[in-house]
């Protein structure tokens, strides 16, 4: 039973996925357009059970004291610092679209695979076309964090 | 599949009892009856006099809400689950209320001892809403629990092992103008929010009649 329904949700997910409108997507090679979809689908599983409580479903984040994810010049500018901030947190305030952010970036438990999925998720979701996040690139950076 | 079907069986009956919007909303908690020598007078519960402080050191009691209808729910500023979730929702509230002086919020912090008016200060600022309209409360811990628990039904504990290091519903509660419990809503879904939009509404041709 619950393999059907995934094989449903496969299939929804390829009949609606990322495809042709995001110009990341139609930069990839075979390989790794097939590995971007797998990424977007398990992505949004990751960021409903970590980060959609502060960021929200939206990714529009909470006035002055949650940043946006969705347009983010922060996240935009930053691709290489945002999986050791994922993972280790930030004591530091955050300035993002010209707005500073509280300190209140939580450390969190979470794989390379994990942060490669998610971080891909929120490049390439509501209208964000910040590129792929191969988890080859998350094990190198975080090979590099402070 | 045959629970979603009578899930949504359900569904489908509620919404069409709700949609008689001339309907009274029903008064919540535990009744009490007076046998009076004229018969019998029903008491209702109501909301227990406070006194707490706001995020501009105001001091904030029954009085502040005296001839309001009010929305309030527990929370505090360093939560990582349900709060933000809550503030979103809330907001909404505030938003489509922001004109009608009759509607009024109160967020009361479970972690006092951390959100004192300084924190409650900025969270409001950062929040960017009006504090004669939305009320962030601290005080002693066990009068607000006091509170949540006996006058609006709500259970708030201290648990090192939830997040943040407090286990907390995600409720809002709406109050009327005799502070008197009118309505329960889940703070953390946007369809629940709607109908306590809903019921606002409805509430407030009562008070103004």
């Amino acid at each position: 039973m619950n393999k059907f329904w995934l094989v449903i949700l496969l299939i929804i997910a390829w009949a609606c996925g990322p495809g042709s409108g995001n110009s990341t997507y139609q930069s990839l090679s075979d390989a790794d357009q097939a590995k971007f979809e797998k990424y977007m689908i398990l992505g949004k599983e990751v960021y409903s059970s970590k980060c959609s409580n502060c960021h929200q479903i939206d990714g529009k984040g909470l006035q002055g004291l949650i940043p946006p994810l969705a347009t983010s010049d922060y996240l935009q500018n930053n691709q290489s610092a945002i999986p050791c901030l994922l993972k280790a947190g930030s004591k530091d305030s955050l300035i993002v679209n010209g707005r500073s952010y509280p300190p209140q970036m939580p450390a969190h438990d979470i794989s390379n695979l994990e942060l490669a999925e998610v971080i891909t998720y929120i490049n390439n979701s509501w209208n964000n076309e910040y590129g792929f996040m191969p988890v080859r690139k998350v094990d190198e950076i975080l090979r590099e964090c402070d | 599949m045959k629970n979603l079907f009578i899930t949504f069986l359900f569904a489908t009956l509620i919404a069409s009892c709700n949609n008689n919007s001339s309907q009274k909303l029903p008064i919540l908690g535990r009744h009490e009856y007076l046998e009076t020598e004229s018969g019998t007078d029903t008491v209702y519960h109501t909301i227990k006099p406070f006194s707490f402080v706001d995020q501009d050191s105001s001091v904030i009691t029954n009085d502040t809400y005296n001839g309001k209808i009010y929305v309030t729910d527990f929370f505090f500023t360093s939560c990582p689950s349900i709060c933000p979730i809550m503030k979103v929702q809330m907001l909404r509230v505030y938003n489509e209320f922001n004109a009608d002086s009759t509607v009024m919020l109160l967020s009361h912090t479970i972690d006092p001892e951390y959100d004192n008016v300084e924190i409650l200060h900025n969270y409001a600022t950062r929040m960017e809403v009006n504090s004669s309209k939305w009320h962030f409360v601290t005080g002693e811990k066990n009068k607000i629990y006091d509170m949540a628990q006996t006058s609006y039904y709500i259970a708030t504990r201290e648990n090192e092992s939830a997040p943040g290091g407090y286990e907390h519903s995600g409720a809002f509660i709406l109050v009327d103008n005799l502070r008197r419990i009118r309505g329960v809503y889940d703070g953390t879904k946007a369809e629940a929010v709607d109908e306590l939009m809903n019921d606002i509404k409805t509430l407030l041709v009562e008070v103004n009649e």
